[in-house]
């Protein structure tokens, strides 16, 4: 059984007066195994961002299932949904999301706190992996007081202290310059290769060209995709960049707007 | 050359756009401007020249003005730059999209005087409408004639523009400065720059604590003598100090040390809370350490107001226990003339006799030490005795006691006598204390310019027996006082009659040849007081108002940036797993708990400011303890439920931002 299944989502937007419909994500189908590294790749408005709140349980889907360990998102009710999050999921944002009113300590410490953990056990968990993420000396400072490069990766360390089943990070390399992007795309391929679950979306052909496989979405629904497999990385960027092409170039399908 | 022509139109933009931080403001501008034309307008008004007895209450308004101009300027400053704070952004877009610094400067000055001129004409167009209101509550509590006609002056008007002027002129060059100072890439990311940690927590949050038990102190050993205003002064200004140390260090340091428990601190209920009060302690010390201040003034202003208003009475009689008063030797007048004469000249003005009292004293001046009494020393501790006939006392108190040989009645004014016999001058007496009511000797409760004690003795015969131990003992030095009779009298009736009454009397004092005569008008006594307390008054009741309206535009700026800080953070903490409920909760938890703070404070800075009050009380002869307890309690109760209301009201601001 697959990690994460997609089923026929759908997401149609309606504005506040319910005059006009946007169809953001229409039938998309895919599903990710355990230990995989999945880039999903699109132009801005492709309803990337629509997709991965579905996933994250922020947002729900109009139509269609997300089943995660086989447990239907939809199914769980409001009320759990943040523990369950908190319990099975991991996030990376562009915008590293960490508080500014906690040390960079406090906020990888944050979703293990909420969950209730023994402050031995939050210690025990922190030390490896702040090591490798190589922010060790770093966590008595707060957000302010280090780069976004380091901000990136105290977040990523956030995301995967709870050993999550699934990390879903949102354009994570967005807002950093290439040599920090570069370090934090070369880490979280390390972790994927301990086995850790990554679903990434992005529009940086760098940051795609890491994973495993990478998902193009156009208007709204799986376009093509494209396994890594054996490829090197120079090739893997190559190819993508060859789709993105095409992707581009095809003739544009009119998005419907239904009244 | 068009950019020019922009920028004034951009100015009320900006103010209008900016409608949540700008319309408190201007509003607490206007009540400013309308205070300070009030002030203004009573004290350059004629009348109050003109008018019997208005000299007390025109200096109590000037010394209100004076220090009213030391409240607003900081205020506006505070005011002031926490709008510029707030519009850093929106600067630094201006100088992205083009704009020079000296356009900036313009826009700036503009917009200052476009608030400068609505609060102008806000406050004065409200104060000549209210003014005349005003100056009949000053009129009436100061229990002058109300019929005086007040007049609009143009002076108080340009005074009250220039004044604003120079304030905001004081606020323009200090934005101008923050302006040049800066840098574009610094405005625009200005209002949201990281605080450094505050560093010698510990030490600052001690010494902070040491120089509020200072205050404390100062106001504890506070006497009622010339001293008493340099220690008023020292402990206003050491408890402002020690309120801004305390806020900025105390309460981060606590949390520091919470912080260090780590079992304790990372648990779900307390991490956040801890985590999200230290950051708002950080943040907010210097606005809590305001809303403190300003909150005691209220209180203590009020608490005076009150207790002087609800103790106007007691205040006339200490001074002037009758409205007329016979002060004559009994060889030109006897007891019964004088009544005789009292009485047929309130009759002959219509008006009834509610009291008539005739009782003769002879103080004398001694020292004391425990029940030793002796002729006055350096180093010993003095006090006062009044001697007075048995029959006399029965006949002040209405009682009925009675003495024996070698025993005195003894009646303290202030603290208890405490002994059952008195060493007088070598011979001992006994001692009978009592605590009475009696209309020339009100109860005081503590001491007042040394001990007063009122003597009851058997007779007038032991009473000179007794007068004349002094004169035996040699190298003593204590001369008892002559001894004069005395006849008050209270009236009922109008109070043309009453001075109609005075009138006469006193030209029949001026030909009064026979002997020593004096008349003590306690009419006009009443007058003069009542003038001075009722300018006190006046001022309590503005001055009450403007704290009070500092305290709630501070309180409102800082829910306003409470608002703005947790925007962010709330979807954050969202997406990391904590509900919204939750969220909610330990925000609401963690507001409640940093706006209570200032209120403990404040409510503990009142009860040992009202020692301090209790003293000042003492020079307007306001003596009524338990009258000031009460009144203290109550304003406090009063002021923590208002304060509740505030929040409530403000709190909306902060959860319209975050929601």
């Amino acid at each position: 059984m697959a990690l994460l299944e997609v089923k026929n989502v759908k997401k149609i937007y309606t504005a506040r007066f319910g005059a006009v419909k946007v169809r953001a994500l229409d039938n998309v189908n895919f599903s990710v195994e355990e230990g995989e590294y999945v880039a999903i790749m699109g132009e801005s408005g492709s309803g990337k961002t629509t997709l991965l709140n579905i996933l994250a349980s922020l947002d729900k889907a109009t139509s269609g299932q997300v089943l995660l360990k086989g447990k239907d998102l939809a199914a769980v009710r409001s009320k759990e949904l943040c523990a369950f999050r908190r319990d099975h999921l991991g996030f990376i944002f562009q915008d590293f999301n960490l508080l500014d009113t906690l040390n960079l300590r406090d906020n990888i410490f944050l979703p293990l706190v909420l969950a209730g953990e023994d402050y031995k056990e939050m210690e025990k968990r922190i030390q490896p992996l702040a090591k490798r993420l190589e922010i060790q000396d770093l966590l008595d400072k707060y957000p302010y007081e280090v780069s976004g490069g380091q901000k990136q990766r105290a977040a990523a360390c956030r995301a995967l202290i709870t050993n999550p089943d699934l990390v879903l990070a949102d354009e994570p390399t967005g807002a950093l310059d290439s040599r920090a992007s570069g370090k934090l795309l070369g880490l979280l391929e390390e972790v994927n290769r301990e086995g850790q679950t990554i679903l990434m979306v992005t529009h940086s052909i760098q940051a795609a060209s890491h994973a495993g496989r990478v998902l193009f979405i156009k208007d709204g629904s799986v376009f093509h995709q494209i396994y890594k497999g054996e490829r090197s990385y120079d090739a893997m960027y190559r190819m993508i960049s060859d789709t993105l092409t095409v992707l581009q170039t095809e003739p544009v399908r009119q998005k419907e707007a239904i009244g | 050359m068009k950019k020019w022509k922009l920028l004034p139109g951009l100015a009320v933009k900006g103010v209008i756009k900016n409608g949540t931080v700008y319309y408190p403001y201007i509003v607490a501008c206007i009540f400013s401007v309308f205070t300070y034309f009030i002030f203004s307008s009573i004290l350059l008004n004629d009348i109050m020249a003109t008018l019997p007895y208005s000299t007390y209450a025109w200096m109590m308004l000037m010394l209100g003005k004076f220090l009213l101009v030391f409240i607003l300027i900081p205020f506006v400053y505070y005011a002031n730059s926490f709008l510029i704070k707030r519009r850093k952004k929106e600067t630094g877009l201006y100088t992205l999209l083009g704009m020079e610094r000296k356009h900036l400067t313009v826009l700036l000055f503009l917009e200052t005087l476009f608030v400068y001129v609505l609060s102008v004409l806000g406050g004065i167009i409200l104060g000549s409408v209210l003014a005349k209101l005003f100056f009949l509550l000053l009129l009436r509590l100061s229990a002058l004639p109300v019929e005086a006609e007040f007049t609009f002056t143009w002076r108080a008007v340009l005074e009250t523009v220039l004044f604003f002027a120079a304030v905001s002129l004081f606020t323009f060059l200090h934005g101008a400065a923050g302006i040049f100072r800066t840098r574009p890439v610094e405005l625009l990311s200005g209002s949201k720059k990281g605080e450094k940690e505050p560093r010698f927590q510990i030490p600052g949050a001690l010494f902070g604590v040491l120089v509020t038990l200072l205050a404390y102190k100062t106001v504890f050993d506070t006497k009622l003598d010339s001293t008493i205003f340099d220690s008023f002064f020292l402990s206003v200004l050491l408890a402002v100090v020690g309120t801004y140390l305390l806020f900025t260090f105390a309460g981060v340091a606590v949390l520091k040390v919470v912080r260090r428990r780590k079992r304790f601190y990372y648990r779900p209920e307390n991490f956040i809370t801890i985590s999200g009060m230290y950051y708002r302690m950080k943040k907010s010390a210097a606005g809590l350490a305001n809303i403190c201040i300003f909150s005691t003034m209220v209180v203590i202003t009020l608490t005076c107001t009150v207790t002087l208003y609800a103790g106007l009475e007691g205040i006339r009689l200490f001074s002037y226990p009758y409205e007329a008063l016979l002060t004559y030797d009994s060889s030109g007048l006897s007891r019964e003339e004088a009544e005789a004469k009292l009485t047929e000249l309130s009759g002959k003005y219509g008006l009834t006799v509610s009291r008539l009292d005739t009782y003769a004293d002879q103080w004398l001046e001694c020292g004391q030490d425990g029940d030793r009494i002796f002729g006055i020393q350096q180093e010993k501790e003095s006090c006062t005795l009044y001697f007075i006939t048995l029959d006399d006392y029965n006949c002040l108190t209405g009682g009925n006691e009675s003495l024996e040989e070698r025993q005195i009645l003894l009646y303290a004014t202030g603290r208890k006598y405490g002994y059952d016999t008195m060493e007088f001058f070598g011979e001992e007496f006994t001692v009978k204390e009592t605590k009475v009511t009696m209309l020339p000797w009100p109860y005081v409760g503590r001491e007042y310019s040394g001990e007063s004690y009122v003597l009851a003795v058997k007779d007038e015969q032991a009473l000179e027996a007794m007068l004349e131990l002094p004169g035996t003992v040699p190298g003593q030095n204590a001369v008892p006082s002559e001894r004069l009779e005395k006849s008050g009298i209270l009236l009922t009736g109008s109070e043309e009659d009453k001075a109609a009454f005075m009138k006469e009397l006193k030209g029949w004092q001026q030909d009064f040849t026979e002997g020593f005569l004096t008349v003590t008008d306690g009419l006009e006594g009443w007058q003069v007081i009542h003038s001075m307390d009722g300018g006190l008054l006046f001022i309590g009741i503005l001055f009450g108002l403007v704290f009070f309206m500092c305290l709630l535009l501070v309180m409102y700026y800082k829910q306003l940036s409470e608002g703005y800080e947790d925007q962010g953070s709330f979807s954050i903490m969202q997406k990391v797993g904590m509900s919204r409920q939750d969220i909610q909760r330990t925000v609401r938890r963690q507001m409640l708990m940093v706006f209570a703070l200032p209120l403990l404070a404040a409510l503990i800075h009142s009860a040992v400011g009202m020692c301090m009050v209790h003293q000042l009380m003492g020079i307007i002869q306001m003596f009524d303890t338990i009258l000031l307890v009460k009144c203290s309690a109550g304003v406090a109760l009063g002021f923590a439920g208002v304060y509740v209301i505030c929040y409530g009201l403000t709190s909306k601001a902060y959860y319209r931002l975050i929601s």
